[in-house]
């Protein structure tokens, strides 16, 4: 039951996973920002930043840390590459180049809210679930931790800030919640995935139907209704057919216990 | 016989071509350096592009395009097509400096420095890279010894330069030398009224420093900062400042939101206007401001 709820979920997750925190990061921040060494080095670092084909991207890394092994540019690189095994489809290679990313700077914010819902919506047939769950939700954690940390570019709009905080906040929320459903803990789940809809100033009809999932996995029928009706009003079209069919079950058995 | 005309022929169509191309690249560098001077920096991105095209080995039109997406805000762009110059042999100052200020928009310090250094080295006459090694030394090292050895290099070789007499006497009033902070912002103030240029830093530095002890000064010299840099929020700032030392509230209300209005997310202008709205009574808008003041302190940090 739980499973192919998640599976549900799954969908529209992936749907919606937005690229967090593209622009912060290290070299965003004068103070922080890696320095490449050599003019060769930062050569190579522009060739991956600026190359739009996913494979080349790939091909390019590999040839970048093989040149520059000590590169301080490398944990970027990876974060790169990692983002273009995901374009690919490549899984397994995301999560080595994620990884590779976060042990050369562990806030990463693009990396850990790129792995932590790539992995919650991805694991459900493998064998190393559990530990990737586990990964999944320590890097869903990280994230919120090292939001709270940091600090507003100095170029940014508060209000553009507060905005990119929040989604980023709701995303970490909203993967940690997958991970709590997953692991039939509605509790948590509901917590998490109320947490991402007071984030957003208009939350969209997936977020109320991950809520409305939640509540139900939990036994609150009517709450679980409202938040249907609501996912139902807003859509897209999926959300609300989802939406719909949910809402007719809760009647149904509603009505078969009356 | 016929494989001597052949030859000649091939040799007078070559001399053309080569005459041709010579021409063309001519031709390129001086319609590049009009559309550079006119500031018209999508016509020489397009420009410099076509010439190219033409002949993929002009270092001069890779570091016009560099230029051109240097003022476009391009940086990676701007460092690729300059390293493109470099790589075809171009090495004068004019490219080393460009090429570092490119790294120093992608905060690449490292390769910045060694390039105002070379920039340095090709043209010792030159100012500019002084002085952006100067700014560099003051806004991210926070070092002033090495700021105002800098600016002072600058100053030996443009001792008429504003800007460096700015920075000069904006290190000695970070260390709290403020005597020797007004004579230099005064001769930079001066220097900007003969050239009329639209540069108010100095008359701020001189409103700042005289806002305690003559405050009217100091809201002469805030106005004309605002006058010559009416886009600077600091400038409305330091007028407020004015204005609160001559007790006119609500003057000074009106040039901190004008500050405010330039720019939204300096704290130091909300906490400045909250005092300025508890004092003259008006307690929502300055809970207001209280609120935005701790936001931003909490989103940027107190630096």
């Amino acid at each position: 039951m739980v499973r192919s709820r998640t599976w549900l979920l799954t969908l529209i997750v992936l749907a919606s996973v937005l690229r967090a925190g593209a622009q912060l990061g290290p070299l965003a921040d004068p103070a922080r920002a890696p320095q490449a060494q050599t003019q060769e080095e930062f050569d190579q670092y522009l060739g991956i930043v600026t190359d739009t084909d996913p494979k080349q991207v790939i091909q390019r890394v590999a040839q970048f840390v093989h040149a520059f092994p000590d590169s301080r540019l490398a944990g970027v690189a990876y974060q790169y590459e990692m983002h273009a095994r995901e374009q690919t489809g490549d899984f397994d290679g995301m999560l080595a180049a994620g990884k590779l990313a976060l042990a050369a700077n562990s806030d990463n914010l693009n990396t850990l809210l790129t792995l932590a819902p790539a992995v919650a919506n991805a694991v459900l047939e493998r064998k190393d679930r559990a530990e990737l769950l586990a990964e999944a939700q320590a890097w869903a954690s990280s994230a919120l931790t090292a939001l709270d940390k940091t600090k507003a570019p100095r170029q940014w709009p508060l209000e553009k800030w507060m905005a990119e905080k929040k989604r980023m906040q709701t995303e970490a929320h909203e993967t940690l919640g997958v991970i709590a459903l997953d692991e039939a803990d509605s509790a948590t789940a509901v917590r998490e995935f109320q947490a991402a809809v007071d984030l957003q100033p208009a939350p969209d009809g997936a977020r109320f139907l991950r809520l409305g999932l939640a509540l139900l996995e939990r036994g609150d029928k009517a709450a679980a209704a409202k938040n249907m009706q609501r996912a139902a009003e807003l859509g897209p079209e999926p959300v609300r057919t989802i939406a719909l069919n949910q809402l007719k079950a809760i009647a149904t058995s509603s009505g078969l216990k009356k | 016989m016929q494989m001597r005309f052949a030859s000649v022929v091939l040799l007078i169509l070559g001399l053309q071509l080569q005459a041709q191309v010579v021409h063309d690249a001519a031709s390129d560098a001086r319609v590049l350096l009009d559309l550079a001077r006119e500031h018209r920096w999508q016509e020489l991105s397009l420009r410099a592009r076509d010439a190219i095209q033409r002949d993929p080995e002009n270092r001069q039109a890779y570091f016009w395009l560099g230029s051109a997406e240097m003022e476009t805000q391009e940086f990676m762009q701007a460092v690729q097509s300059l390293r493109a110059a470099q790589k075809l042999g171009l090495d004068d100052a004019a490219l080393h400096e460009q090429l570092g200020l490119a790294y120093y928009r992608l905060n690449q310090f490292v390769l910045f420095e060694r390039e105002m250094n070379a920039a340095v080295e090709r043209a010792p006459q030159d100012f500019l890279p002084h002085y952006y090694l100067g700014l560099y030394q003051l806004t991210i090292r926070s070092d002033l010894g090495l700021a105002r050895q800098q600016f002072d290099a600058a100053a030996v070789l443009a001792p008429a330069d504003w800007k460096v007499m700015y920075q000069q006497g904006n290190c000695w009033e970070k260390e709290g030398q403020n005597e020797k902070a007004r004579e230099y912002y005064l001769r930079s103030a001066a220097a900007v009224e003969k050239d009329n240029a639209q540069f108010g830093w100095p008359f701020q530095g001189l409103a700042r420093l005289a806002v305690d002890k003559s405050p009217g000064e100091a809201l002469e010299c805030a106005k004309e900062a605002v006058q010559r840099t009416p886009h600077e929020y600091s400038n409305y700032l330091t007028l407020a400042h004015a204005y609160k030392a001559l007790d006119q509230t609500d003057k000074a209300i009106e040039a901190a939101k004008q500050a405010v209005a330039e720019n939204s997310s300096d704290a130091e202008t909300r906490y400045f206007l909250f005092m300025l709205y508890r004092k003259s009574g008006a307690r929502e808008a300055a809970a207001q401001e209280l609120t935005t003041f701790k936001e931003l302190q909490a989103a940027y940090g107190s630096q």
